[in-house]
């Protein structure tokens, strides 16, 4: 309810959601908020840790989720994650574009995979306007 | 985000402002529920030293609220595949506008699906997040 609050998913916002229900397309991108480890002692764990000691700016690119079937309020989920590709280009400004790329795979209790989603983050030398 | 109760006719839109003024509470609060406290998004003393006019909103904050359009037409259930690139940031004091078309009717296996496009652009006509997305609207 709090995530639907926060994203504007008007229909789930009212009161918690029953069992079963499906949760906003973008739910899973927070799996981070499940991980023992993360924001202890401040530090960020998964792909959100590669923005630390970047001396330039971590910045989210892109982002894609395919679903083989939504996920419902009372899932439970296992995150597999990978290291994808990792690539440059020229920028139009001068310098180099960085970009890294996350996989991660939502399998429920069954092994059976639910979502799977690519996450590319760029580091960039400078900041951009 | 229920279920659609219409056939989707390719060429039909669906436009809506999600953001009518972006506030850094609302920035505060995706960084509460998503666990980004990422410091360009949350400190501005930090996004400012950085480069930047001040904290910006997260990407996925977006997203998640430029998709509340495609879901609350389509319904959550039907979606098997929503992909965006993050053109631009949004910025506290932004309006921001999405619009969804149903660009075209598909076959894939017995099903069929529809693809869509999806831009979400701020009160200067800039593009913020552009993105594509596919639903399953029969079949099995």
């Amino acid at each position: 309810m709090a995530f639907a609050r926060a994203v504007g998913a008007q229909d789930l916002a009212e009161a918690p959601p029953e069992p079963g229900t499906p949760v906003p397309a973008t739910f899973a991108a927070v799996d981070v908020q499940f991980d023992p480890l993360h924001m202890r002692n401040m530090r960020p764990s998964g792909p959100l840790a590669a923005a630390e000691g970047v001396a330039g700016s971590v910045l989210h690119a892109e982002q894609h989720f395919e679903y083989l079937r939504p996920v419902r309020v009372g899932d439970v989920l296992t995150v597999g994650q990978a290291e994808g590709r990792t690539w440059e280009k020229p920028r139009r400004q001068g310098g180099r574009l960085r970009f890294r790329e996350f996989i991660k795979e939502y399998r429920d209790s069954r092994d059976r995979l639910v979502v799977r989603s690519r996450m590319v983050l760029v580091e960039t030398e400078r900041a951009q306007r | 985000m229920s279920a659609r109760t219409s056939p989707i006719v390719i060429g039909q839109r669906r436009e809506r402002v999600i953001y009518e003024q972006l506030l850094r509470t609302e920035i505060v609060q995706y960084a509460g529920v998503s666990g980004d406290f990422s410091p360009l998004h949350t400190d501005e003393v930090y996004a400012v030293g950085a480069g930047y006019s001040g904290v910006m909103a997260h990407g996925m904050m977006i997203m998640a609220g430029s998709g509340c359009v495609l879901t609350d037409w389509v319904g959550v259930e039907a979606l098997t595949r929503f992909r965006v690139r993050f053109r631009a940031p949004a910025w506290p004091g932004d309006r921001l506008t999405t619009t969804v078309i149903a660009e075209a009717l598909r076959e894939e296996g017995d099903s069929a699906h529809v693809d869509f496009s999806l831009s979400t652009t701020n009160q200067n006509g800039v593009e913020v997040v552009a993105g594509t997305a596919s639903a399953r609207v029969g079949g099995r």
